[in-house]
């Protein structure tokens, strides 16, 4: 048992020691990372002492592009170059973009039915692309913040995305360089850094209406257990249509026609935007615009015209509420607390109609801005293994069906939407010509019947069926969600137990090839860039598995016997012995073989730990493996 | 997966009978999901949260079939090698369609009421009290454990099945009521 | 691709929706449902003398290609004697709908009904 006391700078022997992570929200209008430190959650300010990072890139033709305060201070000057509400675009297609008319005034590239790309002075830029530049600043201030690298981190995504919005903030983090640990829903994560779950037994609503985005999820909390019941929104809803809505109200009011400049447009919606914000304090706001025809408008907008305007937005978002109400099974009467998650709940008549419909006040003690960011490194906290004896534990739920295309035009379901996650369901299919090696399953979401009324999510191309006669082959194919909320497909041809190979192809999203090659253009000095960071990856991930393993050796050594610790001891010090040099694809292998070695004991801790439940006592004699 | 475990009362570690103990059933829901969730393997190899995905995957299934009295009476004749029949066996007991039909109705009429929302509240109260007595009949029969009587059983399973539809069509028509929105907002 | 526009010309215009007397001697009731979907169907038909099925009423609750097939097959049973009638299958409903697979339970449930009309009505006959 001697030959784990080898310590070396990255490996452990103390399955205790604070490892670096953070929470992250990418927001639509404002980004933040927080972290626990001492205990305690907080956001991480830049040089400055600003906590919040504007979601706005700027492009330039001839640098690197700019993040945040500065980029925005001058999205007048330079709209198309400079990008805001990024967030509206991610998983989403070039269709898409149409629909949300001068919200987005961008130049637009790529063909109708793909995904949307964006022509900046520094060229075609994806939303993915866009989002890893500001997720790549909030690295850098964590890293700087914290003296050191990250090992992982948690990013929160509305509750109401879909599995090609969520795919797509994870390829974000993967080419800011960042391993993503979970992607938490974002009410889920205020919820987390309320400890709603500390007071007694009780079912909660998280009302978040964010700058682009709704979400309202009602929980039920219990004992450090967030059980979502159920959850619902409008990932196309948020303050930054109240905006639209006042800064549409002046264009008409001061007689500028709405087909203006975009440098135009932009300043009126920029004045829109503080006065809704004054408006949360004053009855009335004194606006002033300079005409095209060398006048000047002015005019007093006062909270009740205000109110006027946005209450079609807010009854859209009490409508979800019922629904989400309607679907959880409560009624508004039993919910114990509504809490207001999200900078556009300061609006005084957002709060007042929420009151209304739950029937008390809502809860807002914390920053309704920094909350989520909050709840994030909560959790991160958690799963990169400081807090091992924590008992949360967060069970959400998919937000939207689940189908798959059948002949037709229809739409069949295949898992409900506010089922919880983890969840799998299979489901059988055959084939149609002899010989037939490959099938073409296309996916999407949504809660209609025909599939033009739902989203395309991907086509799952399934090869490698074996060949058979027509409708002879069985060929099961496994839709898993998981606690992500991404959808994996496998599939298997039953009679043979042939797995067939699964090609993914995104409707609005990149394929593995593209993000790697987009990964490899950003990089200046691409082969010494990639190859530091691959070895990067592969020694984060082998302390990982040392760490991890060497916990479980203290607590379940009885579980091996004399042999199978032999074997595995020995592929410990060669993983550690490699892990101490340069060669990534060696340090990949000796994982691998460490992982493949262990596999039998993690499976059979788990299954001890189940049989513990089921039984209630400890067994102290160990079971065989499965 | 493991195999075996596909029977939910296993995985949960109950007897496999109907009236079952829903406090206790909660409470195992949560202490499983405690030692296979995702979060809980975050760290660890790729086969191992793969693994904790499936079994958490299975747990969540389990659990939903056996908090349910419908799908868990499903799950007991299934056991006892009874099929309800529900996707081939068309219905034919006249009084209980009859039944349904006048439910039905009253849901159309409901829309055009003077109080839409009353009526439906109506309608829902009977279709709860319609939906407790038969799984009252459900729990009767499946304890009485002869052929004969999981037949009858699978018979009142297979009206539930009506039951559970209705209530769907009432909730639509609870959301189309409380739709008050102006159409054409900002999309 | 959408449904059939034959499936929603019956949805929209459905023919024949209603009822006769049940009681009424000359009337066959046909009830059936399908309880893995919750559709339930109602088809009457008006016998004369010589046997010949002279009008057909139905009342459906159900998806659009069960509301289509009943609608269809009121329409195709007027003028039938009782055994043509009986020799209606539902893969002629099918095709005539265009339904695709996963709704031909529909057409199924539409030829049981008709099924179980004549049924009824032969019962009431041979009472008399």
């Amino acid at each position: 048992m001697a030959l784990l006391q080898i310590v070396e700078p990255g490996q452990t022997t103390a399955p205790h020691q604070h490892r670096l992570a953070v929470g992250i929200d990418l927001g639509t209008t404002n980004s933040l990372v927080a972290t626990v430190r001492s205990g305690v959650a907080e956001t991480l300010p830049d040089a400055t002492g600003s906590h919040l990072l504007p979601s706005v890139v700027r492009y330039f033709a001839d640098q690197a592009p700019i993040v945040g305060q500065e980029a925005r201070d001058h999205a007048g000057e330079d709209p198309l170059n400079t990008i805001a509400s990024i967030k509206r675009l991610m998983g989403r297609g070039r269709c898409d973009v149409r629909r949300t008319g001068n919200h987005l005034p961008y130049a637009f590239a790529g063909c109708e039915e793909g995904m949307a790309i964006l022509k900046t002075a520094a060229g075609e830029v994806s939303p993915v692309e866009v989002s890893a530049e500001v997720l790549k600043v909030l690295k850098e201030r964590a890293e700087s913040a914290l003296g050191g690298e990250l090992v992982g981190v948690v990013i929160t995504v509305p509750a109401y995305f879909d599995d090609a919005q969520r795919q797509a903030t994870k390829d974000a983090a993967y080419l800011a360089g960042l391993k993503v640990l979970r992607l938490l829903n974002e009410p889920t994560a205020a919820a987390v850094a309320y400890g709603l779950d500390r007071g007694s037994e009780g079912i909660h609503a998280i009302y978040d209406l964010g700058g682009g985005t709704f979400d309202i999820s009602i929980l039920h909390l219990h004992q450090g257990v967030f059980e979502v019941m159920s959850t619902g929104g409008d990932s196309a809803l948020g303050g930054d249509d109240m905006d639209h809505a006042v800064a549409e109200w002046i264009l008409a009011e001061s007689g500028i026609a709405p087909s203006a400049d975009q440098q135009r447009v932009r300043q009126v919606i920029e004045m829109a935007r503080i006065a809704k914000e004054r408006l949360t304090v004053d009855e009335a706001v004194p606006l002033r615009l300079d005409l095209p025809d060398g006048t000047v408008w002015t005019e007093t907008l006062h909270r009740s015209t205000f109110d006027a305007l946005i209450d079609p937005l807010i009854a859209r978002t009490l409508h979800a509420c019922q629904r989400a109400l309607r679907d959880a099974d409560v009624t508004a009467s039993e919910v114990k607390n509504v809490v207001l998650v999200g900078g556009a709940t300061r609006v005084p008549r957002v709060r007042k109609k929420v009151a209304d419909l739950f029937g008390h006040e809502p809860i807002s003690d914390l920053d309704p801005d920094r909350v989520v960011a909050l709840g994030a490194a909560i959790q991160a906290n958690i799963l990169v293994g400081n807090k091992p004896d924590d008992e949360m534990l967060l069970l959400d739920v998919i937000p939207l069906s689940l189908g798959i295309e059948t002949m037709g035009g229809l739409v069949e379901k295949v898992i409900p939407r506010n089922t919880t996650i983890p969840v799998a369901r299979s489901q059988d299919f055959t084939t149609f010509k002899d010989g037939q090696s490959a099938m073409v399953i296309r996916v999407l979401q949504g809660e209609r019947e025909l599939v033009r009324d739902c989203r395309s999510l991907a086509r799952f191309e399934l090869r490698g069926i074996p060949p058979l006669v027509a409708g002879a082959a069985r060929i099961r194919v496994t839709f898993q969600v998981d606690a992500d909320g991404l959808l994996n497909v496998s599939a298997q041809e039953l009679s043979t137990g042939i797995r067939s190979s699964v090609q993914v192809k995104p409707s609005y999203g990149l394929t593995e090839a593209e993000i790697e090659r987009m990964l490899r253009d950003s990089m200046d000095h691409a082969r010494e860039d990639v190859d530091a960071r691959n070895l990067r990856e592969q020694q984060v991930d082998a302390d990982r598995v040392l760490d991890s393993l060497a916990h479980a050796l203290v607590a379940d050594a009885a579980l091996l016997s004399q042999s199978e610790r032999v074997v595995i001891d020995e592929a410990v010090a060669e993983l550690a012995s490699v892990r101490r040099g340069t060669d990534h694809r060696a340090i990949h292998a000796a994982r691998e073989h460490l992982e493949r070695v262990s596999q039998a004991f993690a499976a059979r801790r788990m299954n001890r730990s189940i049989q513990q439940v089921l039984t209630g006592h400890r067994l102290t004699e160990f079971s065989e493996g499965q | 997966m493991d195999g075996v475990m596909d029977n939910p009362f296993e995985r949960f570690g109950i007897a496999p009978i109907f009236d079952i103990d829903e406090p206790h059933l909660a409470e195992t829901f949560r202490r499983l999901q405690r030692v296979v969730h995702p979060d809980r393997h975050a760290g660890g190899s790729e086969q191992e949260r793969q693994r904790s995905v499936e079994q958490a995957a299975a747990v969540n299934e389990a659990f939903r079939t056996l908090r349910d009295p419908v799908r868990r009476a499903r799950c007991l004749l299934a056991l006892r090698g009874v099929d309800t029949q529900e996707g081939v066996r068309t219905f034919r007991d006249p009084v209980f369609l009859m039944d349904q039909m006048e439910l039905r109705a009253r849901l159309e009429e409901a829309r055009e009421a003077p109080d839409p929302l009353g009526l439906l509240s109506e309608v829902k109260e009977v279709l709860q009290k319609r939906r407790v007595a038969l799984i009252g009949e459900v729990s009767g029969f499946l304890r009485q454990d002869t052929p004969e009587s999981l037949g009858q059983a699978a018979e009142r399973v297979r009206r539930l099945g009506f039951f559970e539809r209705i209530a769907e069509e009432a909730n639509l028509l609870e959301e189309r009521l409380t739709d008050c929105l102006p159409r054409g907002g900002m999309d | 691709m959408s449904y059939s526009t034959k499936v929603i010309d019956h949805y929209e215009n459905p023919r024949n929706v209603g009822s006769f007397d049940k009681a009424d001697q000359d009337v066959g009731t046909g009830m059936v449902g399908a309880p893995a979907c919750g559709d339930v169907m109602k088809l009457q038909i008006k016998v004369n003398a010589a046997g010949v099925i002279e009008d057909a009423r139905f009342k459906t609750y159900g998806c659009g290609s069960a509301i289509a097939s009943s609608s269809l097959l009121t329409e195709w049973v007027k003028g039938k004697t009782l055994q043509e009638a009986t020799e209606i299958k539902n893969t002629q409903i099918a095709e005539e709908l265009a339904l695709p697979p996963v709704k031909i339970h529909c057409s199924v449930l539409a030829e049981d009904a008709i099924k179980a009309a004549i049924a009824d009505y032969q019962a009431k006959k041979a009472v008399q």
